[in-house]
């Protein structure tokens, strides 16, 4: 992704919250802070959805520095509808902003 | 002058002291002032100004100095103590006025500081009070929404359907609301004390402490469940890890976004009033006490990706358009992938098609031969033909890869290409044909690299030289014997051999069988009838009838000095003649009114052996002097009678061999007999075993490996020197090694490339498909096949094509040494020997590996087909 689409991709996400007249930092604020808890979201809600041997092996992978891809994978093959749950914790998120 | 100032009574001295000093004072006290503090030399006392343009004076300074003016005052005034009072008193009231006024506005000044010090300070606590308030409400909230989610979840887990929790839900509700009052008085109070009039900037400034707060709700969450589920403790290090490279990430790819804030209410928002509460910041408690790596680039790239994936419409497209662009490519190089699959599989079917078909009537007859012991002259015939033909087809395409550059090159060595290289470039007409045939099939399907290559030359251009990949260089074999034996056909030089070898090449039915059937005459039929069906074949019938017919009249001419006799008369004459011979006694063997007899294999002896002894008996050699394996004592080409017995009986047993398929006729029980066909001295035949234990039957099904022959190559111990172009009796040499024998047991292992079944195309119950077996695992079954017509095999190879064998001949046999030519081939063998597996023959690796070449070859084609597979 190149830089000037995540600029308009952030552009956008900042309008859609009515903080596009923020300041260039504190709209950065904002951004990163939603991307930590997304990531800290779906994390959880991924470990949450596995049980104890698949956590033991996810755990595994991610002390031996496996690739995201391969994490991915393997969450994908474990966890039923894995892109749906990443999308709804977004989309949730979102609207939990908006509203 | 205030009323307390008024009320101070002075005397009278003190007075015009307190007076004058007044005058002064008033006259210029800012100059006193100024000039007090120049000869201080500290010009930080004045200077300064407050907002209403007063110099900020410190008063302590001041007082000292003035102190000590008025010792000084004191001094001057004390003999004129009364005098000065009404003065000094003056002056002391000015003094303290000003004093007091300026005390006043010190006072003011100060008491305003105090006063919005407590209103921070107030506004602090309040801030921070409201705050609390909310951070507790939201954990209270969360706890319960935890709680509740918890049981909730167990329970429509368990009941699998959606409960109301009731009261529960109630008590949860009230949690949610306290907690969103709180946060909305903290907001509200927020803006209030910013003081924040404007709407709009008023509905940012709610946004944004909405969002701040939505996050710092859904932080709580986590936390909560951190809280209430130790299996997680675990997570931390990752989570904070990841965090962590996330915000280094994110730094590294911080925009600027084209919106320019609002000043003010950057200004605003940036205030410190909002840090008072907390606001934002709040999340990183994780990120605290990292340790452990969760992925450099992965995190970030997973967090940036979810932000963007679901955050707006836009990015919602281009993320999706990002998806799909993403799918597309896996799903085209998939479809491209699958193409190359298919499009080699049609390749292999289309190319293999020919050759499977033939392989597979051959396996199936090869079964039903074994399993249904049937000799059949003519299927066994038939059966050759297919075979030969499968087998020119195969070489043909190997050829033809080999000449575009593929494959082979990896897999043979400097000896074994020198010879492969030789198989391409010396294939007799029929092949020949056949490669052009094979190019022509394959030409639609495949091709090559540019245009220099073969593909781009029509068939019919293709010549020698092109075939095998030398065009342009010196022929070795020379361009007469190319010439020859491409313009006459097959029977013609057989046929030729035959006459030169009884002596009949001078006579003039020679000379007119040869304008009748020789290289004009051939040139001139194919070419009058092109494009017609099965003309080669129909013309080498046309030869071998023609043959027959002037062999006849030359023996004529040759033996009993006939005149011209009608044809019939000619053949019975020459029959006569034949029989004449052939009826002469043979030692040790009677034989009937077709020239057929018993042999009686003794106890330890074999059929090999038995054949051999009846060589040696006495006179016997003296009559079988006929074809190019019969006795010459002259031409040096054996070594004694007992080498070309041996040679021989070896021959015809390999030859009676092969046609008795799986029966290992190495298995004979003692008292077994052969009957052998001596009708036909230069071509000596066995035509049945008659043994009544049948060893060699229980011996091949109880043998299912191949059997290896003693010696791969014939040649190793066959003086060649005298075959030449014209010898075709050269047979025998050919048949004289045990040839391996494949087993039914092998057969039905076996399995066609396309997994079709020898039922399938023979009716015949033998399965000789078996699921699973590679690729490998069907050449070497191929090969095993294949080398179960190891003779066969041979007279392409080499019977086949005589320019070869002179070719290799001339090369290596300097002189024409026998002795040399054996050694070479000897040193030939053992070398390609080192290259076949233990259980293959050099014969079957030579097949297998110019199998394994072609299937390669292939490869490299589609591989080179990919672009257009693609477009």
């Amino acid at each position: 992704m190149s830089k000037k689409t995540k600029d308009k991709i952030k552009e956008e996400i900042m309008k859609d919250l009515g903080l596009e007249k923020l300041s260039q930092k504190k709209q950065d604020d904002i951004l990163v802070k939603m991307g930590e808890v997304i990531l800290k979201k779906i994390f959880i809600e991924t470990v949450d959805r596995l049980d104890s041997k698949d956590r033991k092996t996810f755990e595994k992978m991610l002390k031996s520095g496996k690739k995201a891809e391969d994490i991915e994978k393997f969450l994908n093959e474990k966890i039923d509808d894995y892109d749906k749950i990443v999308k709804d914790i977004i989309t949730d998120l979102k609207e939990e902003m908006i509203v | 002058m205030t009323e307390k100032n008024k009320n101070i009574k002075l005397d009278p001295i003190d007075q015009e002291n307190w007076d004058e000093g007044a005058k002064e004072f008033s006259g210029d006290f800012d100059e006193l002032v100024k000039k007090s503090q120049e000869q201080k030399g500290s010009k930080e006392k004045v200077g300064k100004h407050n907002s209403k343009g007063i110099p900020t004076i410190d008063y302590g300074e001041l007082e000292k100095e003035w102190k000590n003016e008025e010792k000084k005052r004191d001094k001057k005034r004390l003999p004129n103590k009364d005098k000065d009072k009404d003065k000094d008193k003056k002056y002391r009231d000015e003094y303290y006025d000003k004093m007091i006024k300026y005390s006043k506005e010190k006072k003011e000044k100060l008491e305003k500081e105090e006063q919005l010090k407590d209103i921070k300070e107030n506004e602090k606590e309040l801030l921070e009070s409201l705050g609390k308030e909310m951070k507790e409400k939201r954990s209270l909230y969360l706890q319960k929404n935890y709680e509740m989610n918890k049981v909730s979840k167990k329970i429509s887990g368990f009941f699998k359907k959606n409960f109301k929790f009731g009261s529960a839900e109630s008590d949860l509700n009230i949690y949610k609301e306290e907690y969103e009052v709180a946060t909305q008085k903290y907001v509200d109070t927020i803006v209030e004390i910013e003081g924040i009039n404007d709407k709009e900037e008023q509905e940012i400034m709610l946004r944004y402490l909405k969002v701040s707060e939505t996050l710092n709700l859904e932080e709580g969450k986590l936390a909560t469940r951190f809280k209430n589920n130790h299996e997680l403790e675990w997570t931390k290090q990752f989570i904070g890890s990841g965090v962590k490279r996330y915000l280094e990430g994110y730094k590294k790819t911080a925009t600027f976004l084209s919106r320019k804030a609002s000043k003010i209410i950057s200004q605003k928002i940036d205030s410190k009033v909002l840090q008072m509460g907390g606001g934002l910041g709040g999340g990183m408690a994780f990120a605290v006490g990292l340790s452990h790596i969760f992925k450099t680039a992965g995190a970030p790239y997973w967090a940036i990706r979810s932000i963007m994936l679901a955050n707006s419409t836009a990015s919602m497209s281009l993320e999706n358009k990002k998806k799909l662009d993403e799918d597309f490519e896996k799903n085209k190089k998939e479809e491209i992938e699958k193409n190359i699959q298919e499009k080699l599989k049609e390749l292999v079917e289309k190319s293999d098609k020919g050759l499977i078909e033939s392989m597979r009537s051959i396996f199936g007859e090869e079964a039903k031969q074994s399993l249904n012991k049937v000799e059949n002259k003519e299927s066994e015939i038939a059966n050759k033909k297919r075979w030969l033909n499968a087998f020119k087809k195969a070489i043909g395409r190997n050829t033809f890869f080999y000449v575009a550059g593929f494959g082979v090159a990896e897999i043979t060595t400097e000896g074994f290409s020198k010879v492969l290289s030789k198989f391409s470039s010396n294939l007799s007409d029929s092949v020949n044909q056949e490669i052009i045939d094979s190019k022509t099939k394959i030409e639609p399907t495949i091709r090559l690299y540019d245009s220099s290559d073969v593909n781009d030359i029509e068939a019919s251009e293709i010549s020698d030289d092109k075939i095998d990949g030398r065009e342009g260089q010196p022929d070795s074999m020379g361009s007469k014997e190319i010439g020859e034996t491409m313009g006459v056909s097959k029977s013609f030089v057989e046929a030729r051999t035959e006459f030169e070898k009884n002596g009949l090449i001078d006579a003039d039915a020679y000379k007119e069988f040869d304008s009748l059937y020789g290289e004009d005459a051939y040139n001139e039929y194919i070419k009058a009838h092109s494009g017609e069906i099965d003309v080669e074949k129909n013309w080498e019938e046309s030869v071998k009838n023609g043959k027959e017919q002037f062999m006849g009249k030359a023996l004529n001419e040759k033996v009993g000095g006939m005149t011209i006799k009608s044809e019939v008369d000619i053949e019975e004459e020459v029959e006569k003649n034949v029989d004449s011979v052939v009826q002469q006694s043979f030692s040790g063997i009677e034989l009937d009114e077709d020239g057929m007899g018993s042999l009686t294999i003794k106890k330890g002896s074999s059929i090999k052996d038995t054949l051999k002894n009846f060589f040696m008996e006495k006179e016997n050699k003296g009559m079988l002097t006929a074809g190019g394996m019969g006795w010459d004592a002259e031409s040096g080409k054996f070594a004694s009678v007992e080498d070309w017995a041996e040679k021989r009986a070896i021959g015809i047993a390999g030859e009676f061999a092969e046609k008795m398929g799986d029966y290992n006729i190495n298995k004979v029980s003692a008292g077994s007999n052969i009957v052998i066909n001596l009708s036909d001295t230069a071509d000596i035949r066995i035509e049945q075993l008659n043994d009544p234990l049948e060893l060699g039957e229980m011996s091949a099904k109880t043998n299912i490996k191949v059997e290896e022959s003693s010696s791969p190559f014939p040649f190793n111990e066959t003086p060649v020197e005298e075959v030449s172009v014209e010898d075709t009796s050269n047979k025998d040499i050919l048949n004289d090694q045990k040839s391996p024998q494949i087993t039914v047991e092998n057969v039905e292992n076996l399995q066609p490339v396309d997994g079709v079944s020898a039922e399938e195309s023979t009716g015949n119950k033998t399965e000789i498909v078996s699921n699973g077996m590679t690729e490998e695992q069907y050449v070497e079954n191929l090969a095993k096949i294949i080398n179960s017509e190891a003779g066969e095999l041979k007279k392409i190879l080499f019977d086949g094509n005589i320019n070869l064998w002179n070719e290799i001949k001339n090369h290596f046999a300097i002189g024409g040494q026998n002795e040399n030519f054996a050694k070479f081939y000897r040193s030939v063998s053992n070398q390609l020997e080192l290259y076949a597996r233990p259980d293959e023959t050099v014969d079957s690796w030579i097949i297998r590996m110019t199998e394994l070449a072609y299937k390669k070859g292939m490869l490299l084609q589609i591989k080179n087909q990919i672009p257009e597979i693609i477009k």
